[in-house]
């Protein structure tokens, strides 16, 4: 079958296939770019949610800043500005409460927790959502020693042979109340203060300071928080929401089970490099940690130093890049060795910790109800 | 008009009577113009129109310059005319499946020159989509025919232009065509090449099938064809039929001798001889009118006595020779008339399949690494992939080598690292020189690589088989970025097998990385090969490789390539590019032996295929 020929050129055909593949491409790379500009959108909404939710880290002077419940709902509550704190005024004396001198002290392991600090954060808000009941027999059992657990309680300290609990106490018979659940009792006077005694344990309250510890050890307990703090040591070296100093010593040899069992291998070979270390954490939503350790003798700083910068770039190298809220926080990570002592500040990510608690807590809404044909 | 030769020379077959109006002409141009030029565009067809019946063989003559090749051109869609149309078989030229049925022979084309002629018997037939075997034998046989059969497994390389002439002709008759169009098939080549040029295409134009023979020699189209058309200066002048019985009788006779030697003036005019501006390959040619069989002895005589060798003496038609003649001398702006034809006929187009073009890609494909593995091209890239790691190794052998032994030794002695974390070092480390070392090497090679490929003489013999300029151009970036990834591929595996010969414990993931190397690098190909269709030039090509390089490096370590420090528009328009630094990353977690992000991967694919059909309209493009 043949045709007198009536169309115009092939041109216009040609033109709009052109204009088809042309138009084809152009979608093609405006896809990427539109869903480049939708992950980054995304992306830079949940880089600022984390940011949102990590603490400042821990800084010297922290503690002049009030922290205050916040009267919306603690979560809702954005973290506390990252910012430098002001400077210590070197002419202005600190005052030295009983358990702050009760952790100056020299001692292999002490640590200090924030307590009032703690309950006072999004994180701890969602332990409690998360576990309910534990946390309603915790209140209900300090409340029948007269401690009310959230308004009372300040400050508790802890070291290897004993804790001393700062708080409200002044004029409650805390120390009373709780020898009085103990078995032969015994009374006893110790540099003017009333001690309690049992087979074990022992017990004494100090006007608003409580000290607990082993019987032969309730003494040395008492003069460690009433015996001002050594000269040497600066009380304004005690910040953080959560403060741990020890000098690892026993960290390793004295359980040969846990030599190398529970420890990563990095941070291990970083500890053994460290003749003490000091950990400071301020909680909120997240912990912002600060690690700070002296070389052992014949150490150089500045190699350990590039071990954990090794480290933290092989832990960010490693994360998935889908994966903002991490690598967010892994770019909060810093190392300085600019004082003879290392330095490191992490950002820990508490989803690990929610997923152990299956948040959302089970616990925050009542179970739904079981279909009658369910299988238990 | 019908002369009866005089002389056997005249090998012309009694001519194929054209089809009936009502069939489809083989050949239909209709008022084609094209100029050449920017500036000042330079005519090199004006308004010429042509019906060439099936079964004819149809002769185009005319001076050199006057736009015999650019109407061959056009005719074949080679290029697209400024103006009119043009039918093969009653259908567009352009389209690959009516290149199926026509065969080519370009004028000086270059063969591929390491490949034989049986080679590229069996190359061709791939390429046209034809049984390989029995499409060899038949070539086999064409090229005996030619008086090949000593030189079958001879490289190209080492023929002659008579030799190439008539491979080329060997290979054109390959699918049986409809249509064979011969440009300039016997220029260059000695007497007896042009002997079996002529016995095949007179063979041919005897088993019916459509013929054009274009030449610039009017004896050669004379001897073969049954009907000649002549250009002068972009306009087909006149147009004969020849050795057709019925024709009409010549009321004069003129023949032409051909001499060794130019005949002195005086004896010229003593025996009634003029000099003709025909050329002829076989010597000088002289033309004498004569009434008689005498008077022409006479000349023949007189010529001898003087001790003029004779070459060869023919009939001619004197009313084309003065036509010829006129064209030949006239000067710019005088036209001797142009000839018109009839308004064009189509034929049904043929249902195309949807799969053709994806075909007719690889085809071009393993045609052009065929090419390039025998010209031992993938032996280069293989070389200085090979030399690449190997400078790379040897420059930073401490850091590389035995960094990381010591590496190993220090970690491990310092329980940094246990073996899964070392294994991810190393990977990393080898992944990352493996992709930056081999990516920006390759750049310079994908230089080397676009421009030849799209060279002229080269790429003729490609688009005048059953594919399209879109074909051609994805056939060329399929078949370099294959080379790259076995390129790639090789160097990995000895990267891989060298760190482990060397103890260094790295994941098999690295084996991966070749892959992403090939995806980077095709992104970077795919611009070359664009300002490669734009501005043909090998310097150029390597300078937009290099420049698309450390433009998408520089890209890639901004700001806007982190997800959420992207500005809105700047992370579009990042988002439009490949991402090279996204992919060495990828690259790196593959080494260290985890699982690969797809964002990196799918948008620079995206950004590849993108400018891949921007390739394929500026191809298209470029037949204008």
């Amino acid at each position: 079958m043949t045709r007198i020929w009536q169309k115009p050129p092939g041109e216009r055909a040609r033109a709009r296939r052109d204009l088809r593949m042309a138009v084809a491409a152009i979608l093609l790379l405006a896809l990427c770019g539109g869903i480049w500009v939708w992950m980054s959108a995304t992306a830079s909404e949940r880089r600022e949610k984390v940011l949102a939710a990590v603490p400042a880290f821990p800084a010297r002077g922290q503690d002049e800043q009030p922290r205050r419940a916040w009267p919306g709902g603690v979560s809702q509550q954005p973290a506390p500005a990252r910012q430098a704190p002001p400077p210590p005024d070197p002419a202005r004396q600190p005052r030295v409460d009983p358990i702050t001198s009760f952790v100056l002290k020299p001692a292999p392991y002490v640590a200090l927790v924030h307590v009032n600090a703690l309950l006072n954060t999004p994180l701890f808000a969602r332990i409690k959502e998360c576990v309910p009941a534990g946390w309603r027999q915790v209140t209900e059992g300090m409340a029948e020693l007269g401690i009310d657990v959230e308004r009372d309680v300040d400050r508790l300290a802890m070291m290897g042979d004993g804790m001393a609990l700062s708080g409200f106490f002044q004029g409650k018979p805390i120390a009373q109340n709780i020898a009085s659940q103990w078995s032969e009792v015994e009374e006893r006077s110790y540099r003017g203060q009333t001690l309690w005694l049992s087979h074990n344990m022992g017990m004494a309250q100090v006007g608003n300071l409580l000290v607990l510890g082993p019987r032969d050890s309730i003494e040395p307990l008492l003069d460690r928080a009433l015996d001002p703090a050594p000269a040497a040591a600066d009380p304004q070296d005690i910040y953080g929401d959560v403060f741990v100093r020890t000098d690892l010593t026993g960290l390793y040899d004295s359980d040969p089970r846990r030599d190398g069992a529970s420890t990563p291998d990095a941070m291990r070979a970083l500890l053994e490099g460290l003749s003490g270390v000091v950990v400071r954490a301020n909680v909120w939503d997240l912990v912002a940690l600060s690690v700070e350790g002296k070389p052992q003798a014949g150490r150089n700083v500045a190699d350990l130093a590039q071990m954990a910068r090794g480290a933290i770039s092989l832990a960010k190298e490693q994360l998935d890049p889908g994966d903002v809220e991490l690598a967010t926080l892994a770019n909060l990570a810093k190392v300085d060795a600019s004082k003879d002592a290392l330095q490191i500040d992490l950002a820990l990510p508490a989803s690990e910790l929610f997923d152990k608690l299956h948040f959302p807590c089970p616990g925050a809404q009542p179970p739904e109800p079981r279909a009658s044909g369910d299988v238990p | 008009m019908h002369m009866r030769p005089v002389a056997s020379h005249d090998e012309r077959p009694v001519g194929p009577v054209p089809q009936p109006d009502g069939a489809i002409p083989a050949v239909q141009l209709a008022r084609v113009e094209k100029s050449y030029g920017l500036l000042r565009p330079k005519p090199a067809l004006r308004g010429v129109s042509l019906r060439i019946a099936r079964g004819e063989c149809y002769g185009l003559a005319g001076p050199n310059g006057a736009g015999k090749t650019t109407l061959i051109r056009v005719m074949l869609g080679l290029i697209a005319p400024d103006a009119g149309e043009a039918r093969l078989l009653g259908l567009p030229p352009e389209w690959p499946e009516v290149r199926r049925r026509v065969g080519f022979v370009p004028e000086a084309a270059e063969l591929p020159p390491y490949a034989s002629p049986l080679q590229l018997m069996k190359r061709w037939a791939r390429l046209r989509g034809l049984p390989v075997h029995a499409a060899v034998e038949r070539g086999e046989s064409t090229l005996r025919r030619l008086g090949m059969g000593e030189l079958l497994a001879r490289p190209a390389h080492r023929f002659s232009k008579g030799e190439k002439q008539r491979t080329l002709l060997a290979l054109s008759l390959l699918g049986e065509p409809e249509l064979l169009v011969l440009d300039e098939p016997t220029d260059g080549l000695d007497p007896l090449g042009r002997a079996l040029v002529r016995k095949v295409i007179l063979e041919e134009c005897a088993a019916g099938r459509t013929v054009f023979v274009n030449s610039h020699l009017l004896s050669e189209t004379e001897r073969v064809c049954t009907r000649v058309g002549i250009l002068h200066r972009g306009q087909l002048v006149r147009e004969e039929v020849l050795g057709r019985a019925g024709a009409g009788a010549d009321e004069r006779a003129t023949s032409a001798l051909v001499v060794a030697a130019p005949i002195p003036v005086q004896l010229e005019s003593a025996l009634g001889v003029r000099r003709s501006v025909r050329e002829d390959g076989a010597g000088h040619v002289y033309l004498v009118d004569h009434e008689d069989l005498e008077s022409l002895n006479h000349a023949i005589d007189g010529l001898r006595a003087a001790g003029v060798r004779l070459v060869e003496v023919r009939r001619i038609r004197r009313d084309l020779e003065e036509t010829f003649t006129l064209v030949a001398t006239s000067g710019p702006g005088e036209s001797p008339g142009t000839v018109e034809a009839g308004e064009l006929v189509d034929a049904p187009p043929a249902p195309g399949s949807p799969l053709r073009g994806a075909r007719a890609t690889i085809r071009v494909a393993r045609e052009i690494a065929s090419d390039l593995i025998a010209r031992k091209m993938a032996h280069a890239a293989v070389a200085g992939a090979a030399l690449v790691l190997a400078t790379m190794f040897f420059a930073l052998r401490n850091q590389i080598v035995q960094g990381m032994a010591a590496t190993a030794r220090q970690f491990r002695g310092g329980g940094m690292f246990d073996d899964a974390q070392l294994t991810n070092v190393l990977g990393r480390g080898a992944a990352a020189g493996e992709y930056w070392s081999l990516l920006v090497g390759s750049v310079f090679l994908s230089a080397l690589f676009a421009p030849p490929l799209l060279e002229t003489r080269r790429s003729t013999l490609l688009l005048a088989q059953p594919v399209s300029r879109a074909d051609v151009a994805n056939g060329i970036f399929a078949s370099v970025a294959a080379l790259a990834l076995a390129v790639f591929g090789v160097s990995g595996v000895a990267l891989f097998a060298g760190l482990r010969l060397l103890g260094l414990p790295v994941a098999p993931g690295l084996l991966l990385v070749p892959l992403l190397t090939t995806v980077a690098f095709a992104s970077i190909y795919a611009g070359v090969l664009l300002a490669t269709y734009l501005l043909p030039n090998g310097l150029l090509a390597g300078m937009v490789g290099v420049a698309t390089l450390l433009a998408l490096v520089v890209a890639g370590n901004a700001d806007a390539a982190q997800p959420g420090n992207a500005q809105q528009l700047a992370g579009f328009f990042f988002g439009l590019l490949p991402k090279l630094v996204g992919l060495h990353r990828e690259a790196m977690r593959l080494g260290g032996g985890s699982g690969v992000g797809a964002f990196a991967i799918a948008s620079t694919v995206a950004y590849t295929l993108a400018l891949v059909l921007v390739v394929q309209i500026v191809a298209r493009r470029s037949e204008r």
